[in-house]
């Protein structure tokens, strides 16, 4: 598994980084306990500072994403069973990002709506 | 007239020279047979980042060759330093130390590429994951063998006829006694074992700063190589504490066997008997570690990881062509 950091992208690198490990995360693709690698690993590797990586965790970590302790490092978090409502509301602001960054693209609803659809019928 | 130790002390240290010297031999002509003959297993170099992972290549090569040339001159100054054979003791170790030294300064100097895109792994790189199993544990066991022998000729041993603390070995009998040397006690084993604290530490800390570098390309396709380049690196670490341990093993063991042997002879106690064995053990460990490791060092410094392929990919693109 690996991320990446595009400079020519206008989102920040820290946001780069905690958007593609929490994707993962959620996908299950990093299971509870795995270990992350070192902020100094992870920014060597990425040629960004390591304050971006270090911030990019402390996100994950308020989040309640990872964890982490001073002798083990950062690892991925025991994920708390959602209740439905939980679910529910989780599932609310993933739909209302969603439209809303395609709105700040200039799309129009009846195109937000066949995207949806398209998105849907992958499945 | 010389005394029985004196007599001992003299026939040991020329037998023991002369022991060593041909195992010594022995050793470096198997390492330059074994070093040369075995083709080494190479990675391709990925497309579009051959230059800069050539360049990683070049400067880590270079760096270790300076590295053995540094190591050898450290290792001649040491071995004229002391006339009672502590610096010959110490030469192999004041080798390793500056290998290992350039290492790290190679290591930390490696020329990375950057690029508007970077994509990393997210597993955490550990020191183990490029470590050369079968070496490893030849030289572990290897420094354990070793300083358990210094421990051994530590608690044994006793001031020489001079008045040396730590130079020979003197043994009590019903009818009176003896004393022979060399015998590597407080004399030598505290240098040593010195020596050898500080050599684990800097290969310890050689092994993390290969392990926890930053990648070569920052891309998945040259993530082989740059594991590659670990992996030989980390070999290079392993063997050069192998040549500092096994060199100084060798001449401990055949010392103590030796001087344990005269001593059995002179009527010492029996569990001298068990100390020649062990020690003579101990030599043929300390040759094999010492011919695998300087073949190692030695193929870590000629001999390349990362082959180009790209004359291959001209060919063969110009053979589909046609």
């Amino acid at each position: 598994m690996r991320v990446s950091v595009d400079a020519d992208d206008p989102t920040p690198p820290y946001e780069q980084i905690r958007g593609q490990v929490a994707r993962l995360i959620e996908a299950g693709r990093l299971a509870p306990g795995d270990r992350l690698p070192t902020v100094r690993q992870l920014a060597g590797d990425l040629r960004v500072a390591p304050g971006t990586v270090a911030r990019a965790y402390k996100e994950l970590e308020m989040a309640g994403l990872v964890e982490t302790r001073r002798a083990a490092g950062t690892r991925v978090a025991q994920r708390p069973v959602l209740t439905s409502s939980q679910r529910a509301r989780r599932l609310a602001k993933v739909m209302s990002d969603a439209v809303e960054t395609a709105r700040s693209l200039g799309c129009a609803e009846e195109e937000i709506a066949k995207a949806w659809a398209t998105a849907l019928g992958r499945r | 007239m010389l005394t029985l130790s004196q007599v001992i002390d003299t026939r040991g240290s020329e037998m023991a020279t002369g022991v060593l010297g041909l195992i010594g031999m022995v050793a470096v002509l198997v390492a330059l047979v074994v070093g040369f003959a075995v083709p080494r297993q190479t990675v391709a170099a990925p497309e579009g980042a051959g230059p800069a992972v050539d360049a990683a290549e070049r400067h880590v090569r270079r760096l270790r060759l300076v590295g053995l040339v540094l190591g050898g001159v450290v290792a001649v100054w040491l071995w004229g330093v002391d006339a009672l054979g502590r610096g010959s003791m110490l030469a192999a170790v004041g080798f390793g130390l500056a290998f290992l030294v350039v290492m790290c300064v190679g290591e930390l100097t490696n020329p990375v590429s950057r690029s508007a895109r970077s994509d990393a792994d997210l597993r955490r790189r550990r020191v183990g994951d490029y470590l050369p199993r079968r070496l490893s544990v030849l030289v572990a066991v290897t420094v354990v063998v070793l300083a358990a022998l210094l421990i051994v000729g530590l608690v044994a041993g006793t001031a020489d006829d001079l008045g040396r603390p730590g130079r020979a070995l003197a043994w009590t009998t019903p009818t009176g006694g003896g004393s022979a040397g060399p015998w590597p006690g407080s004399f030598y084993a505290w240098p040593m074992l010195g020596a050898l604290l500080v050599e684990l530490a800097l290969a310890g800390a050689a092994l993390r700063i290969i392990a926890h570098r930053a990648q070569v390309v920052p891309s998945q396709a040259a993530s082989e190589v740059d594991s590659a380049l670990r992996s030989a690196a980390a070999r290079g670490v392993v063997a050069a504490t192998g040549v500092a341990t096994a060199f100084p093993l060798g001449g401990l063991g055949v010392v103590m066997a030796i001087t344990a042997s005269n001593a059995v002879r002179g009527g010492a106690p029996g569990w001298l008997a068990v100390v020649v064995w062990v020690a003579s053990a101990a030599v043929l460990l300390a040759v094999v570690t010492f011919s695998q490791s300087a073949a190692s060092l030695l193929r870590s410094a000629a001999g390349r990881v990362v082959r180009d392929d790209t004359d291959e990919r001209a060919e063969d693109l110009g053979a589909g062509a046609a």
